[in-house]
């Protein structure tokens, strides 16, 4: 039976030579995909350089200030911007639906909502016009339509006798189409990986978002090469194909997405309640809380004074930053609390995404390109330590250099300079590749299903003498 | 016979009015000329039995008379009227029996009679007429009411049997209707056939079962080169005597073109 | 012609008429034939399984989001008007002179509980809050739009402007996924699945009838392949029509219910924009995005010979209108890139702060700024001693609050969609409505700014009036009345689609006879 291997290959080649109809749909997605991905890189492009541009003017702005207290330098405030991921135009994930600019300022922090501060994206309306949005709606469709029409296309009992009589197996018919999809679903990837390969260098991140987008699509096309053999020539089969994919890209994300947020609720007025809870006992740099006096009396015994005006710091500075530490820690608490809910969120999603091929992949997609919520949450904990560094340096140096009541005394300029710039993009590490098992799992479950799918089909067809 | 005889002996005797009349009618598709000067009428009550090799032009007369198509040449007329016009009262005179019989196969066979019924008459035909028409088609009552996709095919012409009979339409032409029917649905296609014919229906028959067309004391025409090449009633001749002629005539190549009306 | 003979059949078949079926019959008769195929189709019952499964997740969503952004809402009027109750009361105690105002230099913990001094304009700006609140909708939880994500209230005091309008302060905490995935609210329904729906219904196309035996059946009874098509399309259209109903009053009521609206005067107002205006609105667009998606289901029809190319081409085209096109057309925007313009706004704000002209100035900016930070709650002691440090901040401010009240202007100038996007127009139609475009959100976030700004000049002309406030200017202080957002007239397209999809389906029609007949 092995040398009927080459001539089926032979005729499946020629079968689909003939059908333009399926190529030029093949050859047009293989060039959308490359060019999709120069169209986000154009707009990542000009929008770095618009926050480039704004983070260099932010910047002057911070050096440039007019000399004052160190405290107030603190309020005067700095920026921080997100960098884009070398990856991001391949996806863009979440960054489209949250700001790109945070504002580092003293006992302040952008609550980590992820809420566009400076953006009002949120809104859902339209996807972003990228690779990831042709993987996950065109490429897998019109991946589902070629196998359905190759498995269709042997499911009528007279079709099959040539084939018989050519010594072919049902498994072997089967293994070539199967083998086929995939070899097409791979050509059609060719062109991106070779433009994305240059653009942003090869390396396991692209590696593995193309294998999990090639993935993706042989599912998808062995799914339909199933039905097709399954359903034959049963009318319909194929819009019960689109109402399959209907289903697990549009019905099922959306649903889970609500779901989770009635499962693990999560609310800004409770958060602000709590917040407010827990901050009305703490020291308030700016305020009169009753804290505040058992502070400053901490402080006399502490340096053994009697009178503030004997301290050797100034004790204001030292009420600022004990202030900051307070909040941060407050802060730090209320985004945990957050964090963990959006995790368990996260878990729901996924449990529930696993009858969704497509949203296993997305979670792939934008872990690997570093634009999921933990890439974001990620910058965001950067941003912040860097905002509590550089806050603790001016309270530092307020505290040092100046007494208790002075307000006017300004800093030197060389502090403003002297602060690091901020960490740019941190490359993805293997925490991402653990932290995805569940999702790499629901990708090779919707690869084995499809797959012993057909291998049943290819044995009960046999056992009833049929190819 | 003579040309002139070959062409419609049945016109101008004072028989029963022709319900089909087909006169000189050519019809080519690209350059294979199909038909030419083909004349053919069929009367009321008669049975008229085309006979002709495969691809003699059979289906392609049935298809003119039906006006499914124009003719190229020459004229066709049901009742008087050109078929080709979007007459819907003539259509409703008229029932076909295909080859392949051509139903919706999720329907069942009451509903197709009803549904088919519906939008040829445009009347509201009831569930009890529908269900007796197939009863005198000879369909079994227990098939009444499964799909039509389950029939078998002798079952489905039934079924077109008794959308004729609904229609009560004057003329019904029939496509190699025993073409893999057993012999006893054979049978009984011919008996509800000459039953019809009795009661005044005009019946077209194409065939290449001699057998059966006998029986229906049809007409024979035997179709050759794109025209009648022989006619001749069965009478008393057996099948082989018939097959004999069919033989003979069929290898016939038509007299020149006589477009005198017969 | 002879007349008509009598039949021999016995069994009481109905005589011939010898009278042509009348276009209405023949419709009526192609109508029931196309309805009973529908029903025996498993396609059509597990397109209307899948659909109203989805109404469900919908109506679903109307009731949890509804519900979370209501309550929300009225959490914040609640809280609000609290605070301004118990600040009129002090005002009134201070006036009566029941409560004595603390004295910010001398204030200990041990004097208990600081009482702000609200007869100080200073002051009053900043612990008075009030509360903008943008109007909801009716029918806002049937398109949620930018409702998510966006604030709904802000809290405006006399506090700068970057504090008040922070974006995303006051919006409902949601996962940042919410936002790339969407919510299915009735919008998504109509727009997404519906003409799934109708594809389901129509997706075997024509193919079984242009061809062999049935072709044969057909037109020897008298059927034309367009009139046919179109029973076909009717039937498909009324039956996704009416499945849309039914969701779209099951998510009305719904509404109706999370909305706070069902108490006696709530009720009233609602059952009258439900009855007069906007919900025959939201169904007319619903009703015209469907004709027009028949008309296109029409098309594909008639082009498409097999019943594979036209499903394929059903599958393509609902593709490219509800996925393909709203994406080219939100990368057509105008507006991109113009949600850059706060932090630019606000950077350049900054670094005019730091330009600032001399020393002297910079000097008492500083010392302003610092009496501001280290003692917001002053209350005004001698008039004159602070005032004019008082105004040299308020002035700092305004020149601060500028360019980002402008860039909020600028970016809830209105966008146009796509005209060559059906779905973004509808989906845009949907949520003016339901009042949660992205713009009815920066448009109240711009109206906010100006109130803001208008608040903010009340003070200082009191401040530099050295005035007191009593009781009776403490209430006639500016308050925020938001427009609310202009009724949308959806009419247009409405009638534009509509009339696009009933010409697509007659040509369709037409071209199926031609075609046909041109092939006979």
């Amino acid at each position: 039976m092995n040398s009927s291997w080459l001539p089926l290959v032979r005729l499946e080649l020629k079968l689909l030579a003939a059908q333009r109809v399926t190529l030029g749909a093949l050859l047009v997605l293989a060039l959308a995909l490359p060019s999709s991905l120069a169209w986000q890189n154009a707009q990542l492009l000009k929008q770095q350089s618009m926050v480039q541009a704004a983070a260099q003017r932010g910047l002057a702005a911070w050096h440039g200030q007019a000399l004052k207290n160190a405290h107030l330098a603190a309020h005067f405030g700095s920026w921080a911007f997100r960098p884009a991921s070398a990856l991001q135009g391949l996806d863009p994930g979440l960054t489209h639906h949250v700001g790109v600019a945070t504002f580092l300022e003293a006992h302040k922090r952008n609550m980590p909502t992820l809420a566009a501060v400076d953006t009002g994206q949120l809104d859902g309306s339209a996807p972003q016009l990228s690779p990831a949005l042709l993987a996950k709606t065109v490429f897998p469709l019109l991946m589902l339509v070629i196998g359905l029409a190759l498995g269709r296309r042997e499911a009528s009992r007279f079709d099959l006798d040539p084939l018989r009589v050519a010594g072919a197996s049902a498994r072997g018919v089967l293994v070539v189409q199967a083998t086929l999809l995939t070899g097409l679903a791979v050509a059609v990837l060719l062109p991106l990986a070779a433009y994305a390969a240059v653009e942003v260098g090869p390396g396991p991140p692209l590696l593995l978002w193309l294998l999990a987008c090639a993935g993706l699509q042989v599912s998808f096309a062995w799914t339909g090469l199933a039905m097709g053999r399954w359903a034959g020539a049963r009318r319909g089969a194929l819009l019960a194909g689109l109402l399959f994919w209907a289903a697990v890209a549009l019905v099922l994300p959306r649903c889970t997405m609500t779901l989770a947020q009635v499962v693990e609720p999560t609310s800004r007025l409770a958060q602000n309640s709590s917040l407010k809870q827990a901050l009305a006992k703490e020291v308030d740099g700016h305020g009169k809380s009753a804290a505040n006096a058992a502070f400053r009396a901490g402080l006399l015994a502490r340096y053994s004074v009697a009178t503030e005006a004997e301290l050797p710091v100034n004790a204001d500075a030292l009420l600022m930053q004990a202030d900051e530490l307070v909040r941060s820690r407050v802060f730090a608490t209320q985004v945990a609390l957050l964090r963990t809910a959006f995790d368990r969120q996260d878990r729901l999603i996924a449990l529930l995404g696993l009858a969704s091929p497509l949203m296993a992949y997305e979670r792939l997609s934008m872990a690997l390109t570093q634009t999921d919520r933990h890439a974001l949450q990620d910058h965001d904990g950067r941003v912040e330590v860097y905002r509590q560094e550089m806050i603790s340096r001016l309270n530092d140096d307020m505290a040092r250099n100046t007494r208790t009541g002075d307000w006017k005394t300004a800093v030197q300029r060389e502090l403003f300079t002297s602060l690091p710039p901020l960490p740019g993009v941190v490359a993805a590490d293997g925490a991402v590749w653990l932290r995805m098992k569940a999702a790499w799992f629901g990708q090779l479950a919707w690869l084995v299903i499809p797959a012993l799918s057909l291998l049943l089909l290819a044995s009960t067809a046999s056992s009833r003498g049929r190819l | 016979m003579s040309a002139t005889e070959l062409n419609d002996p049945a016109v101008g005797t004072g028989v029963a009015p022709k319900v089909l009349s087909m006169r000189a009618v050519g019809k080519r598709y690209g350059p294979h000329q199909v038909l030419s000067g083909l004349n053919l009428t069929v009367a009321r009550g008669e049975v008229l039995a085309l006979l002709g090799s495969n691809g003699a032009g059979k289906s392609t007369a049935i298809r003119l008379a039906l006006g499914l198509e124009a003719p190229d040449a020459g004229e066709v007329h049901i009742f008087g009227s050109d078929p080709c016009l979007p007459d819907r009262a003539l259509r409703q005179r008229v029932a076909l029996i295909p080859e392949t019989v051509g139903l919706y196969e999720e329907l069942t066979a009451v509903e197709s009679v009803v549904c088919l019924s519906d939008i040829s008459t445009g009347g509201r035909l009831r569930t009890a007429h529908a269900e007796d028409a197939l009863l005198r088609a000879g369909l079994p009552t227990q098939a009444f009411r499964r799909p039509v996709g389950t029939l078998s095919k002798g079952m489905r012409q039934k079924v077109c049997i008794a959308l004729a009979l609904c229609k009560s339409a004057e003329l019904l032409v029939l496509d190699e209707p025993t073409s893999g029917l057993d012999i006893a649905a054979a049978i009984e296609l011919n008996r509800t056939v000459k039953e019809l014919a009795r009661s005044g229906v005009a019946v077209l028959l194409a065939t290449h079962d001699l057998l059966r067309a006998r029986d229906l004391e049809a007409r024979f025409c035997v179709l050759s080169g794109g025209s009648i090449v022989a006619s001749f009633d069965a009478g008393s001749l057996d099948v082989h005597a018939i097959e004999a002629l069919f033989l003979r005539y069929a290898s016939t190549q038509p007299a020149a073109h006589d477009t005198s009306d017969p | 012609m002879s007349g008509a003979p009598t039949t021999a059949v016995e069994g009481g078949l109905p005589p011939r008429s010898g009278v042509a079926a009348n276009p209405i019959s023949l419709a009526s008769a192609l109508l029931r034939l196309e309805l009973r195929l529908l029903r025996r189709s498993r396609l059509t019952w597990l397109s209307l399984a899948m659909f109203v499964l989805a109404a469900c997740a919908s109506v679903a969503t109307v009731q949890i989001w509804g519900g979370k952004l209501a309550e929300a809402n009225s959490q914040a009027v609640t809280e609000v008007g609290q605070q301004l109750q118990s600040m009129q009361s002090l005002m009134h105690g201070i006036q009566d002179g029941l409560v004595r105002p603390t004295a910010v230099d001398s204030y200990t913990p041990a004097q208990g509980e600081f009482v702000p001094d609200l007869r100080d304009p200073y002051v009053v700006g900043f612990y008075r809050p009030q509360l903008a609140l943008k109007p909801a909708q009716p029918l806002a939880a049937l398109a949620l739009g930018a409702a998510v994500g966006q604030a709904a209230h802000y809290t405006v005091t006399s506090r700068p402007l970057n504090e008040v309008m922070t974006h995303g302060r006051n919006a409902e905490l949601t996962h940042p996924g919410l936002g790339a995935v969407g919510v299915l609210d009735l919008a998504s329904l109509t727009v997404l699945i519906a003409p799934l729906l109708l594809c389901g219904l129509l997706g075997q196309g024509l193919a079984r009838e242009r061809h062999g035996a049935l072709h044969l059946t057909l037109t020897a009874a008298g059927v034309r392949p367009g009139a046919l098509l179109l029973a076909r399309v009717a039937i498909a259209s009324a039956c996704t029509l009416t499945a849309l109903l039914l969701a779209t009053a099951a998510a009305l009521a719904t509404a109706w219910l999370t909305s706070g609206s069902n108490t006696a005067p709530g009720t009233a107002a609602f059952a009258k924009a439900v009855v007069v205006g906007q919900s025959l609105q939201w169904l007319g667009i619903a009703t015209a995005y469907l004709l027009f998606w028949a008309g296109l289901a029409a098309v594909v029809m008639v082009l498409c010979r097999s019943e594979l190319s036209s499903a394929v081409g059903l599958v393509g085209f609902w593709f490219g209108v509800v996925i393909l096109l709203p994406a080219l057309a939100a990368a057509a925007r105008e507006d991109t890139g113009r949600s850059e313009r706060i932090f630019q706004a606000l950077v350049a704000a900054q670094q005019t702060d730091a330009d600032a002209a001399s020393l002297e100035q910079a000097a008492v900016l500083q010392q302003s700024v610092q009496h501001l930070l280290q003692r917001p709650d002053t209350a005004l002691t001698p008039c004159a001693l602070m005032r004019s440090e008082v105004l040299r901040d308020y002035v700092g401010r305004f020149n601060y609050d500028l360019p980002v009240r402008s860039a909020l202007q600028q970016q809830a100038e209105p966008v146009s969609t796509a005209w060559w996007s059906p779905a973004s127009r509808v989906n845009e139609a949907f949520q003016a409505l339901a009042g949660n475009r992205r713009q009815d959100f920066q448009g109240f976030a711009a109206e906010t700014a100006v109130f803001h700004h208008a608040y903010r000049m009340d003070i200082f002309r009191r401040l530099v009036d050295c005035q007191s406030l009593d009781a009776a200017d403490y209430s006639s202080l500016p308050r925020l009345a938001p427009r609310g957002a202009t009724a949308p007239n959806v009419w247009v397209s409405s009638v534009t689609l509509a009339l696009l999809g009933l010409m697509l389906t007659m040509g369709a029609a037409w071209t199926c006879n031609q075609s046909l007949r041109n092939r006979a």
